[in-house]
């Protein structure tokens, strides 16, 4: 009897947090549906029939898609040349000798103790002297530099290629080259797959970066553009709803295809960490 | 062959290396450089001037109101947030449940929102005419006149770190799982076998066992949370207000750097965020270490 309390109150418990992570959402897709009206009358989730007015008020208001298409254009590429080398420096760091690793391998390290927000000052002026201010390259190169991917590769290339391979494979005549096309980025498909959606996520949610060095509003990214929605409370409510709505959607359908991935990607981070 | 390794080895790592030095290492020693400099869109001719920006920051109201507002909203969330997840964990880890993997997900989904939208759906659910709390409490007639929440300082800063909470608790509690998980089963079982409850179970062999990964959450967390910019941000639309009191050290740096266009002083502004961040880790760090003794 005793058990089975505790068992009810600990799926209250579970479910009181599930619904409070949820209820923002269900009331966003619910005032997404109502028109300004319904939304200055008493609360309600009963959905309204404003639903394609908001989508017009909504994109007439902000270009939703040319957000959403550079959100793409820059997340899409930065992840790419991240997982290419970054996977690439966690295979010289591992498998090879050669003079200084040790130093470049701990100064590497370093860098991710300092927080990038703080050199935002000096790379927005690298940037303008390069003039790829108000370019989407500001948020695609960087992707080189991916410390956490060499980090979390290394560990991978670590578990998953054996010496014995790479030295077969070079008595087979692969070059280095090809030992890394061939092997490496084969065999650790899966690692570089569960990094590169991570790091898809985190590139796709930033902000600071890009509200940083892109103020052209056609080259704006979603989390820039939705941001802007805040200016026009109390005139398109409706409308907001409908972006944020649509915004959280774009990353729910990620989510539902990769979640194993992504849930994988955290706990794997912490097994290191 | 081993001459053709050690070329190889420095090849692959090359590309990683240049782009850590003109992304990450130069941006870095270049904002150090700039501190020490007049450096101001609006002026034109720049000039170093040693230590003034450094003095100015000293005793610049605003350093200090932003860092007792980033703290406070950090310190407001991380409580809540490091005890239901360890909870979620237990429960995750070592009870029998259905449903554990639908939770999981659940919990971490307000984590991969953009800060940004979750910024201004909180905006709009918090909102004082029409925003969906003051519209229900009003229909249930708890209140009589919409309330200002986002105008007040203590419930501005307590929404910030309420939806900062939202954000993070899961994938604290998602951290926490792994980190119980990897303690042997068999320590479990001895300890219910020599009759010890589940409250023991958890401070006397849970608990001293997760402690790198509770410490490497609270560091992380701590880190990052000093550098809080995106929903103070956002809803504020970077004025900080009300009362100055979502004014966070990094917003208050982008503002100087890119609302003022005075570099040198930004510059010197966000050394002083990345002392500040030092100090604080070092400080927690020394912490962790001491009570592990």
């Amino acid at each position: 009897m005793k058990r089975k309390m505790v068992r009810v109150l600990l799926y209250s418990f579970l479910i009181l947090l599930a619904v409070i992570c949820l209820l923002p959402f269900l009331i966003m897709l619910v005032s997404a549906t109502q028109s300004n009206a319904d939304l200055s009358r008493g609360f309600t989730l009963l959905p309204g029939t404003w639903a394609a007015k908001n989508y017009q008020t909504l994109t007439e208001r902000i270009p939703f898609w040319t957000y959403v298409k550079n959100s793409l254009l820059s997340t899409i590429p930065n992840v790419i040349l991240t997982a290419y080398f970054g996977t690439m420096a966690a295979f010289g760091f591992e498998k090879y000798q050669f003079r200084g690793k040790k130093a470049l391998y701990t100064v590497t390290m370093l860098m991710m103790v300092i927080p990038a927000q703080i050199s935002l000052i000096g790379l927005y002026r690298i940037f303008a002297s390069m003039k790829l201010l108000n370019t989407l390259w500001t948020l695609i190169l960087p992707g080189i530099s991916n410390v956490l991917t060499v980090y979390w590769m290394r560990g991978n290339i670590y578990q998953v290629i054996d010496n014995s391979l790479l030295e077969a494979a070079r008595i087979d005549g692969c070059s280095d080259m090809q030992m890394f096309h061939r092997v490496v980025l084969s065999l650790c498909k899966t690692g570089v797959m569960t990094i590169s959606i991570m790091n898809f996520v985190a590139v796709w949610n930033d902000y600071i970066n890009a509200v940083t060095y892109i103020t052209s509003n056609k080259k704006s990214t979603l989390s820039v553009g939705i941001a802007m929605l805040n200016n026009f409370d109390n005139i398109d409510l409706g409308a907001v709803y409908m972006g944020v709505a649509l915004s959280t959607f774009v990353i729910l359908a990620f989510y539902l295809v990769f979640n194993s991935q992504i849930l994988g990607g955290v706990t794997e981070g912490s097994v290191k960490g | 062959m081993t001459r053709k390794k050690v070329n190889f080895g420095i090849l692959f790592v090359t590309p990683f290396l240049l782009g850590l030095l003109v992304f990450r290492l130069l941006p870095f020693l270049y904002t150090f450089v700039i501190s020490f400099t007049n450096w101001n869109l609006m002026m034109g001719e720049k000039s170093f001037t040693g230590l003034d920006n450094y003095k100015r920051l000293l005793s610049d109201k605003n350093f200090y109101i932003a860092l007792r507002n980033t703290v406070k909203i950090w310190a407001m969330n991380i409580v809540p947030r490091l005890g239901i997840a360890l909870l979620c964990a237990v429960l995750f880890a070592q009870c029998r449940l259905r449903g554990k993997s639908f939770f999981k997900m659940v919990f971490y989904f307000p984590n991969l929102v953009n800060s940004a939208t979750v910024a201004v759906l909180a905006a709009m659910i918090m909102g004082w005419q029409s925003g969906v709390v003051n519209r229900f409490l009003m229909q249930i007639g708890i209140l009589e006149e919409p309330v200002y929440w986002l105008g007040q300082a203590s419930s501005a800063q307590g929404i910030v770190a309420f939806v900062t909470w939202w954000m993070w608790f899961g994938y604290s509690a998602i951290m926490f799982t792994t980190g119980i998980l990897n303690v042997p089963a068999s320590y479990i079982e001895a300890a219910i076998v020599d009759g010890a409850n589940a409250w023991q179970r958890f401070w006397r062999i849970t608990f001293p066992l997760i402690r790198p990964t509770i410490a490497y959450v609270f560091l992380t967390t701590l880190i990052g949370g000093l550098q809080n910019f995106e929903i103070p941000r956002v809803i504020t639309d970077g004025l900080g207000a009300p009362d100055k009191s979502l004014l966070t050290m990094v917003m208050q740096m982008h503002t100087i750097a890119f609302k003022s266009m005075q570099y040198g002083y930004g510059s010197a502004f966000a050394m002083g965020i990345f002392v500040v961040t030092a100090v604080f880790a070092a400080f927690s760090y020394r912490m962790i270490n001491k009570k592990e003794e």
